[in-house]
């Protein structure tokens, strides 16, 4: 749907135009990210207001959706690199309860990065010594609780 | 310039557009402040999402005046959503849909909702329906 060549309903002065520009930036997931610039949005010549209809939001939500799972993907890979000089994958799998070979999926991008397991990466990157105390303690949990070793769970959704 | 009877666009017209020509919200006096203050609202598509559904929900007791600002002329409506205060300004605006064989190369337009204010009260005002609303 094509919106005809209009007045600004909000100053009455300017004409809207789709436009692209950069600095447009919008909370998106509760992330301030800027609109693409190649995205065009029908916008007030005059006092700059932008209107959306379903499908500018869609358009813009799609490719805001993007940046941010780029960046979700970016944080957990550079914190990944710094957890696994503590402990293997397969550990950090068994402890957050996923199923054997989920990082290898997020690495690869064939499962996405969700915003809490990047936040989690990032603070266990930033503090390893607790990641260390942690998997001390299930190591040792684990020995008192032979000869059926109960399998260490860490409340965490995927 | 106000008045305080009945809207200019009646809620019938309002759903009829609703209906064929969709919604369209403006970035800073609707979407922003719906993402910024409504539960679940987090980007866009859900803001409008969210807004058709007040819109097509509004009574004829939700009205509170009509203004007329340049060109265009706008009806407000004042609810209270989860226990809080709401400021709608909508009015109805032409666009153009695609060409169809049946429209003989005329270009067919429909009215379209335009929600030009959708958040907080910034000052009081009061609907036909009695309710008076507040700023937070």
């Amino acid at each position: 749907m094509v919106t005809k060549e209009r007045s600004c309903p909000v100053c009455g002065e300017g004409t809207i135009t789709p436009t692209g520009e950069p600095g447009r930036m919008v909370e998106h997931h509760g992330v301030r990210l800027e609109i693409p610039e190649d995205v065009k949005i029908p916008e007030c010549s005059h006092c700059g207001e932008r209107f959306f209809d379903e499908a500018t939001a869609k358009l813009v939500d799609t490719r805001l959706d993007n940046i941010l799972e780029d960046r979700r993907h970016a944080v957990f890979v550079k914190a990944l690199e710094r957890v696994e000089r503590l402990t293997t994958r397969g550990k950090l799998e068994t402890l957050l309860d996923w199923s054997p070979g989920y990082i290898s999926k997020m690495i690869a991008r064939r499962k996405k990065v969700e915003h809490r397991t990047a936040v989690l990466f990032d603070l266990i990157a930033a503090d390893p010594g607790r990641l260390s105390h942690v998997l001390e303690e299930l190591e040792d949990d684990s020995i008192a609780a032979s000869p059926t070793p109960k399998r260490p769970k860490l409340q965490m959704a995927k | 310039m106000t008045s305080k009877r009945a809207p200019h666009w009646s809620l019938r017209q309002v759903s009829t557009a609703l209906r064929k020509g969709g919604i369209e919200l403006t970035q800073t006096r609707a979407i922003d402040p719906l993402v910024r203050h409504e539960l679940g609202v987090t980007d866009r598509t859900s803001a409008i999402a969210h807004a058709k559904q007040i819109v097509a929900s509004l009574k004829g007791t939700d009205f509170s005046h009509t203004v007329q600002a340049m060109q265009s002329i706008s009806d407000v409506y004042g609810v209270q959503i989860s226990g809080r205060d709401w400021w709608i300004k909508l009015t109805l605006q032409e666009v153009e849909v695609k060409a169809t064989d049946k429209t003989k190369g005329k270009r067919p337009t429909h009215k379209q909702v335009l929600v030009v204010s959708f958040h907080p009260p910034e000052r009081e005002f009061k609907t036909v329906g009695g309710l008076e609303l507040k700023p937070w």
